[in-house]
């Protein structure tokens, strides 16, 4: 356990590194998961929309 | 109806055939797993490489490591910008959303790294020069990308009429690209903390090969990275345009055309 806890001992500077890495990882996965959620949403309102338009024929506009 | 209703009704039908979601949101499904998968890969196996399996630097210390996040953020801030300011370019010129669309889609990842290229700056910053900040050209020129990536944003908006707000993030973006080329020179141009370029010189990478493993494999990853978000904003962009199509066509008066 040791010998693995060693691999992450980056010395004096290692505070700066893992707060460099830390900071990347949370951007990157809190920018997917906010568009992994706006694109599921989006994709839910198309289908209500479809579905609606399916079960009202007669709301269609004439030209 | 009139000559110039029936060319508008047969312009509007034709943005709403491209925006069909046969056309364009098929090849996104089919190719988003493989881009999510890829960058995953990339970016695991980088991260192994630049944290375990190259070496510290003799002269900065382990602190080189912030180096395999940081200069892939400034890549992709950069070509984001560039890649954003052409579709704007495209989209004024052709006069059809799609372009904005995906200018749109490319800023919001593109503004990120921008915001990420700066703080591990500042996190290799602090233990390099003493400092998390300077105003010197390199750092003060990508604060002002950052904030032309806010105003492009903020502008496309900024309007009900989808269009003027595209015009207008258009203009802003085509005025700011002149700052790219700043950016990448301005190590060279004035004198500042920031060192040269040491991975795109004229006389080859500067840097160990043991280091180019880790950085070019992190490039490749945030590349990819850079491609999912675009794209999963782009379908969502899309899904948004075709709800207001259909919502407008089924449900509403009838209005000018597409925004």
């Amino acid at each position: 356990m040791g010998d693995f806890l060693a691999h992450f001992d980056l010395g004096a500077s290692g505070f700066y590194v893992w707060l460099a890495y830390g900071a990347t990882g949370i951007v990157m996965v809190a920018l997917l998961a906010l568009c992994v959620l706006v694109d599921s949403r989006r994709g839910d309102e198309y289908r209500a929309l479809m579905q609606r338009i399916s079960e009202h024929p007669h709301a269609r506009k004439k030209d | 109806m009139s000559e110039s209703e029936a060319v508008e009704k047969a312009t509007n039908d034709e943005r709403r055939e491209t925006l069909h979601p046969d056309r364009l949101i098929r090849p996104i499904n089919r190719i988003l797993p493989w881009v999510g998968g890829a960058a995953g890969l990339l970016i695991g196996l980088g991260l192994y490489f630049g944290l375990f399996a190259s070496p510290a630097d003799y002269r900065q210390g382990q602190t080189v490591r912030i180096m395999y996040v940081h200069v892939p953020s400034a890549w992709i801030a950069m070509s984001a910008y560039c890649l954003a300011a052409i579709f704007s370019l495209l989209g004024l010129i052709r006069k059809h959303p799609l372009f904005h669309i995906v200018a749109d889609s490319i800023a919001i990842p593109g503004a990120a790294f921008a915001f990420l290229c700066l703080v591990t700056g500042a996190l290799w910053g602090r233990p390099m020069w003493g400092v998390w900040w300077s105003w010197d050209a390199r750092l003060t020129s990508m604060l002002i990308l950052l904030f032309l990536y806010f105003g492009f944003i903020a502008l496309s908006q900024a309007f009900d009429d989808r269009m003027r707000g595209w015009r207008a993030s258009s203009i802003l973006i085509l005025v700011g690209a002149v700052n790219v080329p700043i950016i990448k020179f301005s190590v060279d141009w004035w004198r500042t903390l920031h060192q040269p370029s040491s991975l795109f010189a004229s006389s080859g990478p500067t840097i160990a090969p043991e280091m180019l493993t880790p950085l070019f494999l992190m490039i490749a990853g945030f590349t990819f990275f850079f491609v999912l978000i675009t794209l999963l904003r782009l379908r969502a962009e899309i899904l948004a345009a075709m709800i207001r199509n259909l919502h407008r066509a089924h449900f509403e008066a009838p209005s000018d055309g597409m925004r």
